[in-house]
């Protein structure tokens, strides 16, 4: 165990490192002073891969062999959603492979979404060590906390890939609030805005000195900065192809190029009433070069995206719900993610709260602080004796359901949503059938009680027990959500009280000799500075 | 808290009830319940042993400090609790309240007003004769909304209430 341990804000749109050094928790810049890092992995060719600002270039020049914005598809099978939309917008081609995972092809080589986020993770490491001079392998890495358990666990598994000894994995609002109110003997309740890139989350949280209690949480984990732009862009597209009767649609290099200068445009958009977006050569027409040249204005901007604000309240509305506050009850509003800075967002979170929201610290660098200070803190715990040190204590909920199926297509809730962690409950199966010689369960996260509207986590089998009657074999399961929260599973066959043999099957888990090779393929890679 | 004091609470905690073991009286409010779960934090949480290499205790540590959770969890919920309560005083005393404790509350919950249409109807007819003070008409008519969900064990619990009140 080193001295120092990190904490990486693995984002969507951007990553972030933290570390505490000399007793200060920081955010470790790379070589040009820049402290937020693009979360773009490009494929340069060779054996090279260059991580970050830089890698951000090629998303235009070479959009082949870039992959950005690999978190929403991060433990999503490929079936969902988001993957079949990823599909429709990226240059490279996403494949399934077995278990309905995805691969992503770049330059005919097949990787996976997990080693992609690795390169990111392992680019924040190496920035982090080469600040402290120490190779640095502890880590607390950040997820969303409405992430369910396929999505972290494959974060665990991209911790893992980079090289990283993944100390524990800490919901980013939660993170934000620890580095808001660690060594300042608070007394407050607060709501944590967490508007990132790809996600939005909401948790309240009761602050009491040391303690960091999340009363409620919400998220939506199909919102984010990232839709600001994509409107912006389709509303620039859509002008352009009634001005010029092209359509930038049928052109995936343009409407990178446009999206781009989108995402920028909304970034100043948050200080200037009005912005122009300008790009020279959009479009080649026959050998003519096409111009793209629009004003866009404050108001105009925020009539696009007036409703993807409005639906982070309902949002809100569910996590005081399920913490049983109104919006009045709290005292203060923290504001974290990058579109936070939108004067729009400000003023809708200010009317929705009541009060003006807290804008004292750097929304984009928060989490990455206080993912530090927890890693720190975990580090320093054999330091010393139990109960003794000044490190505080995030008492985290789970933010989705757990529920098994029963017949019939529905399912059965175990383990409540909003329910603290690390926790654990058992349920009694049996068998239903003369000489069943397996017990098979499935195990789902999410509020629906219909198989097909939750996610499924994975299918157990469990076998061993003594053949007999219908009824007769009596396996108690039980269920744990873990401080990271990771859902796992074992069993006891209660005649005998022994731990019974089991199969997990379409489990986003990576093997361990499946991370092994991973690893080692990532290593042999040369990671460029980016 | 020391290690030794740890382990003997790990190897007793099936004997504890959630009272007992977040320090709390029988009749404290809400706020007491979350006082007693941060205190219980700050001295029995996992995180405090993280480095720790001994695995004896951490698996001992993990097991109390899962309790703890659980405690709060039931006791912090105003249903839950009431069910629980009621697990302490018969003589089969239950110290957790389990999955299936959930499942019954829940049928519970949903048998609560009634699940057939002259159930619904007699129980709400037999509740407004209990409040305007007629308890021997009330019990009469809620026997008969019995008649048509023989199952629900949310009348029945209801009519003992009712019989066993003076």
């Amino acid at each position: 165990m080193g001295k120092h341990a990190i904490g990486i804000d693995l984002g969507t749109t951007n990553s972030c490192v933290g570390v505490v050094a000399n007793g200060v928790p920081i955010v470790v810049p790379n070589q040009w002073g820049d402290n937020l890092h693009a979360s773009v992995v490009h494929f340069p060719g060779g054996d090279r891969v260059i991580v970050g600002n830089e890698a951000k270039r090629h998303v235009i020049l070479d959009p082949d062999r870039t992959v950005w914005s690999v978190k929403r598809i991060l433990g999503r099978k490929s079936f969902s959603h988001e993957v079949k939309k990823a599909q429709t917008f990226c240059a490279y081609q996403i494949v399934e492979s077995e278990n309905h995972a995805i691969r992503l092809m770049i330059d005919g080589q097949l990787f996976s979404p997990e080693e992609i986020s690795a390169f990111i993770l392992r680019e924040m490491r190496n920035l982090a060590s080469a600040y402290v001079q120490e190779d640095i392998i502890d880590a607390v890495v950040t997820v969303p906390a409405y992430f369910n358990d396929n999505q972290r666990q494959a974060t665990l598994d991209s911790g893992r890939i980079a090289g990283l000894n993944v100390l524990r994995m800490i919901n980013e609002p939660t993170a934000a609030a620890l580095a808001y109110g660690y060594g300042r003997e608070l007394r407050q309740r607060v709501a944590i805005y967490d508007l990132g890139g790809g996600t939005f989350d909401l948790s309240v949280m009761e602050i009491d000195g040391d303690i960091f209690e999340v009363l409620g949480t919400a998220g939506d984990s199909y919102l984010g900065g990232d839709d600001f732009d994509m409107r912006m862009t389709e509303y620039l597209v859509d002008r352009y192809l009634r001005d010029t009767r092209v359509d930038l649609r049928q052109n995936r290099q343009s409407l990178q190029k446009l999206r781009e200068a989108c995402e920028e445009a909304k970034k100043l958009l948050s200080v200037h009433p009005e912005v122009l977006v300008s790009i020279p050569d959009i479009f080649v027409d026959r050998g003519r070069s096409m111009s793209l040249e629009y004003m866009v204005s404050q108001k105009e901007f925020n009539s696009l995206v007036t409703d993807l604000v409005q639906r982070t309240f309902k949002v809100c509305d569910e996590a005081l719900g399920a913490a049983r506050l109104h919006p009045r009850d709290l005292d203060g509003v923290i504001l974290v993610g990058g579109p936070t800075r939108l004067p729009l967002v400000r003023e809708a979170v200010q009317y929705y709260f009541g009060q003006p929201p807290n804008v004292s610290l750097n929304p984009d660098e928060v989490v990455a602080l206080g993912a530090a200070i927890h890693a720190n803190s975990l580090i320093q715990s054999g330091a010393a004796r139990g109960g003794q040190i000044g490190s505080a204590h995030l008492l985290d909920v789970t933010p989705l359901s757990l529920q098994i199926a029963t017949v019939g297509g529905y399912t059965e809730m175990l383990i409540e949503r909003n329910t603290p962690i690390p926790i654990e409950r058992s349920r009694i199966f049996t068998t239903v059938r003369d000489g069943q010689e397996r017990v098979n369960i499935r195990v789902y996260q999410g509020e629906s009680n219909r198989e097909e509207e939750n996610v499924l986590l994975g299918y157990f089998d469990f076998e061993g027990f003594r053949i007999g009657y219908r009824g007769q074999a009596r396996i108690e399961v039980t269920f744990s959500i873990d401080a990271s929260g990771l859902v796992h599973v074992t069993a006891r066959d209660l005649e005998t009280g022994l731990r019974q043999r089991m199969t997990v099957a379409l489990s986003s888990a990576l093997s361990e000799d499946e991370v092994v090779r991973l690893s080692q393929r990532g290593a042999g890679m040369e990671l460029a500075n980016g | 808290m020391d290690i030794q004091k740890l382990m003997a609470l790990a190897s007793r905690i099936d004997e504890l009830d959630y009272y007992q073991l977040l320090g709390l009286q029988r009749n404290a409010n809400s706020g007491d319940i979350r006082v007693a779960y941060h205190r219980r934090a700050r001295t029995l949480h996992p995180d405090l042993f993280f480095e720790s290499t001994d695995e004896q205790l951490k698996v001992a540590i993990d097991r109390v400090y899962k309790r703890v959770t659980e405690a709060y969890l039931v006791l912090r919920d105003d249903d839950k609790r009431a069910y629980y309560n009621e697990g302490l005083t018969v003589p089969q005393k239950r110290l957790r309240y389990t999955d299936e404790d959930e499942k019954r509350l829940r049928e519970n919950k949903v048998a609560a007003g009634g699940t057939t249409p002259q159930g619904r109807k007699l129980y709400q007819e037999a509740e407004r004769l209990y409040q305007s003070g007629d308890r021997v008409k009330a019990i009469q008519t809620l026997r008969m909304a019995s008649t048509f969900e023989s199952k629900n064990v949310f009348f029945q619990k209801r009519l003992r209430e009712w019989e066993s009140a003076k």
